[in-house]
């Protein structure tokens, strides 16, 4: 079995009286493809911003190689079902305990299957019955390994093309606000450059180096996200709508493309696409939202295949 | 190649600092105290400090995107903090003469206050920017402008009157008049020079800070911080690094203030005083450090020469003393600003420097040649 890289278990986002994102479990395993789709407003883009911590979710829990990365109790929610006289209830009904097998089971027995799967809960995570939080920042997230790009093109407008991809290579630079500002620490500089040179070459970005990051065009920027992401070293990439606006030609490259950095970077990705061709071509597996709630998940050919997701599309046929 | 570039940019800004350094003295000089071009060496002077200080804000508004209003406060604490370390022992009685000579009794040499004007205000910034800098724009802006008035108001209080001397002034310390040497009986006044240099060695500092990878990383934050802090970029340390050196810049910039006008007051450092270097800043160009300096000079020339004549009642030869009586100049600088911000919105350089300018004309020929 492949590793775990995310594993999202019952992550609820709430704004005010609105819940974006309802109780959202997934596992995405190593070297996997996965998309995330869904109609307009299901809450992709607010699951991507729980992930990667520009939103602090309501509720649940996610970790990135089995190490738990955020996590949220709030208070009447998971704090009760955790902590509280209802602990047991939530291994019961949240972990994968089937609840028609635990009413024919006899006290003594259902008793020792709580206990059991309290204790791998447990094991998950330590603080799993505690009312301990994890809400890091955005940029620490991406210092454990998980990149991103934005829906709606975020580059660096004030900076060129190479200024936009090697300030992503200051995370990780071992220097230190003097030696960079004193110039001691040349090789790092130097160092930091060559990857650069290498990923913009790659991407085929280096002709463009010295121009305005927003000055180039649309599928370029596009490919400067990803070259950009791809900069901070991730093991993880997501990709929010990486075919936004592009013409079929650009969409059968960028599928292409995908395969190419991640068989290259050894990455995992996940990315939110509306082009469907796209998405059925390299998903290895897909999960669909609609109204915040996962609706299906599976292969390609089983959501092609799925009613839910049809009608969660097209919307259901009034039967007068 | 990126190599032997570095290198020529090393020789050429050290040949061009000595240039300029060797110019100051000889216009020194030159230039009697009696002429009328005395004023030009003023405006050296003072432009020098407000360069250092105008750059120093750059670094902030211009650079990280942080819009902070604070510079006065900061200028306050350097200029105290020079103030009160340099004056002479013998000289304490005398100052702090409400206070029974202070409660500070040694004097340090003027360099090592110069630096600890600079810790000092740094210092501050770094407690002020703990709640302040998790503000946004106006917010920030309105938080800083309200703590540099706290600063400005306990440096009055009477119960500090040992340290600060009250309300009162402070004087008598080491000042960029008493900087000369002696060469074999002729003295040479460095007082011109003083300013220049230093404010020349801090604007190189925070140049090659910004033109290093934390100045991108400020760039990265005043351009997108979504997108910064998803590239692994720490806001708040970012942030409290750059208001931290800044403040650093502007502790020392008031420390030169202090040198360059010989007394200190609290009363001073009023937060119009802000708002003068928001102005140049804003003339010369939001994220431009040579427009910043250039800005300055202008600036200091204007209202300390060009434009005095406004407030004199005599102006470009024409007397009427009904129209040009005091604060008009105010007036004129007022409509100078509208016009900037009406048809320059980006400044006299936008975010470009000096060198940019002759880059852009040699490549415009080479291509020309092509």
């Amino acid at each position: 079995m492949s590793t775990n890289v995310l594993h999202v278990e019952n992550v609820t986002m709430q704004f005010g009286g609105v819940i974006a994102v309802n109780n959202l479990s997934m596992d995405i395993n190593e070297g996997e493809i996965v998309a995330l789709i869904g109609p307009n407003g299901a809450g992709k883009t607010t699951a991507f911003n729980c992930i990667t911590g520009v939103y602090q979710p309501t509720n649940g829990l996610i970790s990135f190689y089995s190490a738990p990365m955020v996590r949220n109790h709030p208070q009447g929610k998971m704090k009760k079902t955790y902590g509280g006289k209802n602990a047991d209830m939530y291994t019961s009904e949240f972990a994968a305990v089937d609840p028609e097998q635990l009413l024919s089971l006899t006290e003594d027995a259902k008793a020792e299957l709580l206990a059991q799967e309290k204790e791998a809960a447990l094991a998950r995570d330590p603080h799993a019955f505690s009312s301990h939080t994890l809400a890091p920042t955005p940029d620490h997230i991406t210092k454990l390994g998980v990149a991103r790009t934005f829906q709606n093109i975020r580059l660096f407008p004030g900076m060129t093309v190479f200024d936009n991809v090697l300030v992503a290579k200051h995370m990780r630079a071992k220097h230190n606000f003097l030696t960079a500002t004193f110039r001691l620490s040349r090789k790092e500089e130097q160092r930091m450059r060559d990857e650069t040179e290498v990923l913009l070459k790659e991407q085929g970005l280096w002709d463009v180096r010295s121009d305005l990051a927003t000055s180039l065009p649309y599928g370029q920027q596009r490919r400067l996200e990803i070259a950009r992401a791809l900069a901070t070293d991730p093991k993880l990439l997501l990709l929010d709508e990486p075919a936004a606006g592009m013409n079929p030609q650009e969409t059968l490259e960028l599928a292409s493309f995908i395969h190419d950095i991640r068989d290259k970077y050894q990455l995992t990705i996940f990315l939110i696409e509306h082009h469907m061709d796209l998405v059925m071509n390299i998903s290895d597996r897909i999960y669909v939202l609609d109204f915040g709630s996962l609706i299906a998940e599976g292969t390609p050919e089983e959501i092609q295949g799925n009613q839910r997701v049809i009608d969660a599309y097209l919307g259901v046929a009034d039967d007068e | 190649m990126e190599n032997t570039n570095t290198k020529r940019t090393v020789l050429v800004t050290t040949v061009c600092l000595l240039v300029l350094f060797a110019l100051v003295i000889a216009l020194e000089q030159m230039i009697a105290p009696t002429s009328k071009w005395a004023m030009l060496l003023t405006v050296i002077k003072k432009g020098s400090v407000y360069a250092l200080v105008a750059v120093s804000m750059n670094l902030l508004n211009g650079f990280t995107g942080l819009f902070s209003l604070g510079q006065a406060g900061f200028m306050l604490l350097g200029a105290y903090t020079y103030a009160i370390f340099t004056i002479p022992v013998e000289n304490r009685t005398a100052v702090y003469q409400y206070f029974d000579g202070g409660i500070i009794q040694f004097c340090l040499p003027w360099i090592i206050a110069l630096l600890l004007a600079g810790v000092v205000a740094a210092f501050f910034a770094y407690l002020i920017g703990l709640p302040v800098l998790r503000l946004k724009s106006d917010y920030l802006a309105i938080a800083t402008l309200g703590f540099a008035e706290i600063i400005r108001a306990i440096c009055q209080w009477d119960k500090l009157g040992p340290i600060t001397n009250g309300s009162n002034v402070l004087k008598s310390y080491t000042r960029f008049n008493s900087f000369k040497i002696d060469l074999g009986g002729t003295t040479i006044s460095l007082a011109t020079l003083a300013p220049v240099a230093i404010a020349a060695v801090c604007i190189l500092v925070i140049v090659l800070l910004i033109n290093s990878s934390y100045g991108r990383a400020f760039k990265a934050i005043r351009d997108d911080e979504i997108a910064a802090e998803a590239m692994g970029i720490n806001l708040f340390k970012h942030k409290q690094l750059a208001f931290c050196t800044s403040s650093f810049f502007a502790g020392i910039g008031g420390a030169m203030l202090a040198m360059f006008a010989g007394t200190v007051q609290a009363t001073q450092f009023k937060s119009a005083m802000t708002y003068e270097f928001l102005l140049i800043v804003v003339i010369g160009g939001m994220g431009s450090i040579t427009g910043s300096t250039l800005a300055s000079f202008l600036f200091i020339a204007a209202s300390e020469w060009w434009l005095r004549g406004l407030d004199m009642g005599k102006f470009l030869g024409i007397e009427a003393p009904d129209i040009f009586r005091n604060g008009f100049r105010l007036v004129v600088f007022s409509v100078i600003i509208m016009i900037f911000v009406l048809f320059f919105r980006k400044g006299i350089m936008g975010t470009k420097e000096l060198p940019d300018l002759f880059k852009r004309r040699k490549k415009a020929e080479k291509e020309a040649a092509e």
